[in-house]
C-alpha cells in the first residue's frame, strides 16, 4: 500500500504542482532572451506590487476552488473596497488603520455572506456569487461613477513602503507563502481538504461541513477586500471596474497555480506562483510587442486551456476510481 | 381542454409575471402620463424583443445547469463585425451575414465542446470565451466600433405592424418554435433529461455531451441574433454594448421561473422575465437612477429569485447535493 502510494505521488500526479514553477523558469528565460539584464532585484521590488493582488485574489480563489466553488464577487468586492478606500479614506494615520481595518472587516462580511446564502439556501456557488459581484459592483458604481478619487499619501506610503531595499508587497507575498504551510495542516486547512474531496464523508467524519464553506469563503472575501486596499495603494485613484478583471485573472492564477479538488492538491505557493505567471506573461506580450488589444484574447485562451489541462488529470482520477465520465 | 387547463394550473408563476407587467405599465401610468401611451408601449416592445433575444438563448445553457457569461461579447462582436465587415472590409451584405450567424455559431460550439466535451466549468469557459471574443474584435478592428448599421437592418428593426414593432413578432414567432422544440421534439426530451439528473439521462442512452454542446450553439446564435437587431435599432455599432446583458438576462431567466440548477422551467417563462425586466429598466430610465443602482438592482433581484426558488424546493432532497 505505502508503496504503490509512494510509485503514484512520483508517477505522475504531483507533475500538475510542479507545472507552475516550469512555467515561471521558461517565462523569465524569455523574458532574459528579449531584454538582457532586466531581471534583477529592483526589478522584482517594482513587479511585486503588480503581483501581491492578484496573488491575494488568487489564493483566496484556490482555497474556494478547493471545496468545490467559484468566487466572483472577487471583482465586485475589490472594485468597491477600492472606490470606498479612494473616496472616504481619511488623512490621520490612526484614521486611516481603522479605515483599512474596516474595509478588511466588509471584505470579511462580503465573504461571510456568499459563505452563508450557498450553505443556507443551497445556492450553486458559482450563481450565487455572481450576484454578489452585481451588488459589490453596483454599490462601487455608486459610490464612484468614473475612476477619479484622491488617496491620502500616508496610506500609499505605507503600503508601498521599503524595509532597507526590500518592498512591503514582497515581505508580504514570501509570508503569504509561508502562512500557506501552515494553512495546510491547519484545523480549517484539513477540514478544506475533507470537505473538498468528499462532502458527506467529511459530514460523517464530524467537519463542520457548513461552517467550513463560510470560512473559507470569509477568507477569500478578506484577501480580496486587501487586494483591494493594495490597489488602491498602487495607483492612488479608485476605479468602478477595476475588479472586473481580477476574475478571470484570479481563475487562472488558481488553475496554474496547480490547484486540483480531485486530486487534492494545493499550495499558496502554487497560487502566488499562477498570480506572478500571469502578470509576467503580459508583460511579455508588451514586451514581444504584442497589441495590447490581444491581452484579454490572450488570457482568456490561457485561462481556458489550464483548465482543460486539469481536467484532463480528473479524468484519469476517475477513470482509476472507475467512475463513469459523464 | 383539460390540457389547457392543467397548463394553466402549472404555469401560475409566469401566468402571474405577465398580469404583474401588464399592472406595471399600468400603475406606472398614472404617476407618469407618456409611460402608458401608444409609442411609448411600441418601445418597449421593441426593446422587450431584444432582451427576449438574449434571454431566450441564455434559457438553454441553464437548462443543462450551466451558464452563458459571453453574451456581452457576443452580441457586442455581432454588431461590430457586421458593420465593420460591410462598411470597412467591404464585404457585400448576406455574406456578412452569413459570416457573422457562422463566426457565433463557431464560438457556441466551441464552448460547448470545452464544457462537455472537456469538462471545463461552464462559466470559466464562457466567461473566458467572452475574454476572447473581446481580445479577438479589438484586435480586428484596431478598436474602432465598426460604424452605422446597413440600411435593410436599420428598417427591418424600425419596422412596425400598426405599433406593434415586427421584431417582436418575429421574437414571438422564436418563442413558439422554441416552446415546440422544448417540449415537442427529441432534443427537447434529452435537454430536460440532462438538466434533471446528468447520469441517468447518461444511462437512459442520451447523448449528454451533443444535447450539451447545441445548447450554448442556441445560445450563441440567439446572442448573436440580439446584437444585430439591436444594432439595427439603434443606427450603429458600438464597444461594450452588451456590457450589462450578462446580469439582465440571467435576472430575467431567474425570475421567468427556469431553475439555475436546470430542468426546470421553458421559454415562454423566460419571456415573462424579460419582459418584467423591460419594464424596470424603463422605469429606472425615467426615474434616472444611475447604473450602479441599476446594477446594484439586477443583483439584488436575482438573490431574491434564486432564494424564492430554493425555498420552494426545501422540502425535497435536492439534486446533485451531497450532504
Amino acid at each position: 500500500m505505502d508503496v504503490q502510494k509512494r510509485g503514484r505521488r512520483f508517477g505522475g500526479i504531483n507533475i500538475s504542482a510542479l507545472i507552475p514553477y516550469f512555467l515561471l523558469i521558461v517565462i523569465l528565460i524569455i523574458m532574459g532572451v528579449y531584454q538582457p539584464g532586466v531581471i534583477n532585484f529592483n526589478w522584482l521590488n517594482r513587479q511585486a506590487d503588480s503581483w501581491i493582488t492578484l496573488a491575494l485574489a488568487g489564493i483566496g480563489q484556490t482555497l474556494v476552488f478547493m471545496i468545490g466553488g467559484t468566487d466572483l464577487s472577487v471583482g465586485g468586492l475589490i472594485s468597491f473596497t477600492n472606490c470606498l478606500a479612494a473616496v472616504y479614506m481619511p488623512e490621520s494615520p490612526l484614521g486611516i488603520a481603522a479605515f483599512s481595518l474596516g474595509i478588511i472587516l466588509i471584505g470579511a462580511i462580503a465573504g461571510m455572506f456568499n459563505g452563508l446564502i450557498i450553505v443556507k439556501f443551497r445556492l450553486q456557488p458559482f450563481i450565487a456569487t455572481l450576484t454578489t459581484w452585481a451588488i459589490w459592483s453596483g454599490a462601487a458604481l455608486c459610490i464612484l461613477s468614473v475612476d477619479g478619487g484622491d488617496v491620502p499619501k500616508a496610506f500609499t506610503g505605507a503600503l508601498l513602503h521599503k524595509f532597507g531595499s526590500v518592498k512591503v508587497s514582497l515581505i508580504l507575498l514570501i509570508l503569504l507563502g509561508i502562512a500557506g504551510v501552515f494553512f495546510k495542516v491547519s484545523r480549517l486547512g484539513i477540514a478544506l481538504l475533507a470537505v473538498g474531496s468528499n462532502e458527506k464523508g467529511a459530514y460523517f467524519g464530524g467537519i463542520s461541513v457548513a461552517r467550513t464553506k463560510i470560512a473559507v469563503y470569509m477568507i477569500s472575501g478578506t484577501l480580496a477586500a486587501c487586494a483591494g486596499l493594495f490597489r488602491t495603494a498602487q495607483v492612488s485613484s479608485g476605479s468602478p471596474t477595476a475588479g472586473d478583471a481580477f476574475i478571470l485573472l484570479s481563475c487562472a492564477a488558481a488553475v496554474i497555480g496547480g490547484c486540483s479538488p480531485a486530486t487534492g492538491h494545493y499550495s499558496f505557493t502554487g497560487a502566488i506562483l499562477g498570480a506572478v505567471i500571469m502578470r509576467l506573461l503580459t508583460n511579455l506580450m508588451v514586451v514581444m510587442g504584442v497589441s495590447s488589444y490581444m491581452t484579454s484574447f490572450l488570457q482568456g485562451v490561457i485561462l481556458i486551456l489550464s483548465v482543460c489541462i486539469s481536467s484532463f488529470t480528473v479524468l484519469f482520477h476517475n477513470r482509476k476510481k472507475m467512475e463513469v465520465d459523464v | 381542454m383539460g390540457k389547457v387547463k392543467r397548463a394553466l394550473k402549472n404555469n401560475t408563476d409566469i401566468l402571474g409575471n405577465y398580469v404583474i407587467a401588464v399592472l406595471l405599465v399600468a400603475i406606472i401610468s398614472i404617476f407618469y402620463r407618456g409611460f402608458g401611451s401608444i409609442s411609448h408601449i411600441s418601445v418597449l416592445l421593441s426593446d422587450f424583443a431584444i432582451l427576449g433575444f438574449l434571454v431566450l438563448g441564455q434559457t438553454f445553457p441553464v437548462l443543462t445547469g450551466g451558464i452563458d457569461m459571453s453574451v456581452p461579447y457576443m452580441m457586442c462582436s455581432a454588431a461590430v463585425v457586421l458593420n465593420y465587415g460591410i462598411n470597412t472590409v467591404g464585404w457585400s451584405v448576406p455574406l456578412a451575414f452569413l459570416l457573422v450567424l457562422l463566426g457565433a455559431l463557431a464560438a457556441g460550439a466551441v464552448s460547448g465542446f470545452g464544457i462537455a466535451y472537456l469538462n471545463v466549468h461552464p462559466m470559466i469557459m464562457t466567461y473566458g470565451m467572452n475574454s476572447i471574443l473581446m481580445g479577438a474584435l479589438l484586435s480586428w478592428t484596431s478598436g474602432t466600433a465598426g460604424g452605422f448599421s446597413p440600411a435593410g437592418l436599420q428598417a427591418f428593426a424600425k419596422l412596425k405592424i400598426g405599433f406593434i414593432p415586427v421584431i417582436t413578432v418575429v421574437f414571438a414567432g422564436a418563442t413558439a418554435a422554441f416552446m415546440l422544440l422544448l417540449k415537442r421534439s427529441a432534443y427537447g426530451k434529452h435537454l430536460y433529461a440532462v438538466g434533471n439528473c446528468r447520469r441517468a439521462a447518461y444511462f437512459s442512452g442520451v447523448n449528454v455531451k451533443r444535447t450539451i454542446l447545441i445548447a450554448y450553439v442556441i445560445s450563441a446564435l440567439c446572442s448573436a441574433l440580439g446584437g444585430l437587431i439591436m444594432s439595427g435599432r439603434v443606427g450603429q455599432s458600438y464597444l461594450g454594448m452588451g456590457d450589462s446583458y450578462m446580469f439582465i438576462t440571467l435576472a430575467a431567466v431567474a425570475i421567468g421561473g427556469i431553475s439555475m440548477n436546470g430542468g426546470k422551467g421553458h421559454v415562454v417563462g423566460s419571456a415573462s422575465g424579460a419582459l418584467i425586466i423591460t419594464i424596470v429598466l424603463s422605469v429606472l430610465t425615467v426615474l434616472k437612477a444611475s447604473l450602479g443602482v441599476q446594477q446594484l438592482l439586477y443583483g439584488v433581484v436575482l438573490l431574491g429569485a434564486l432564494v424564492l426558488e430554493a425555498n420552494k424546493l426545501n422540502f425535497g432532497k435536492r439534486k446533485g447535493e451531497k450532504t
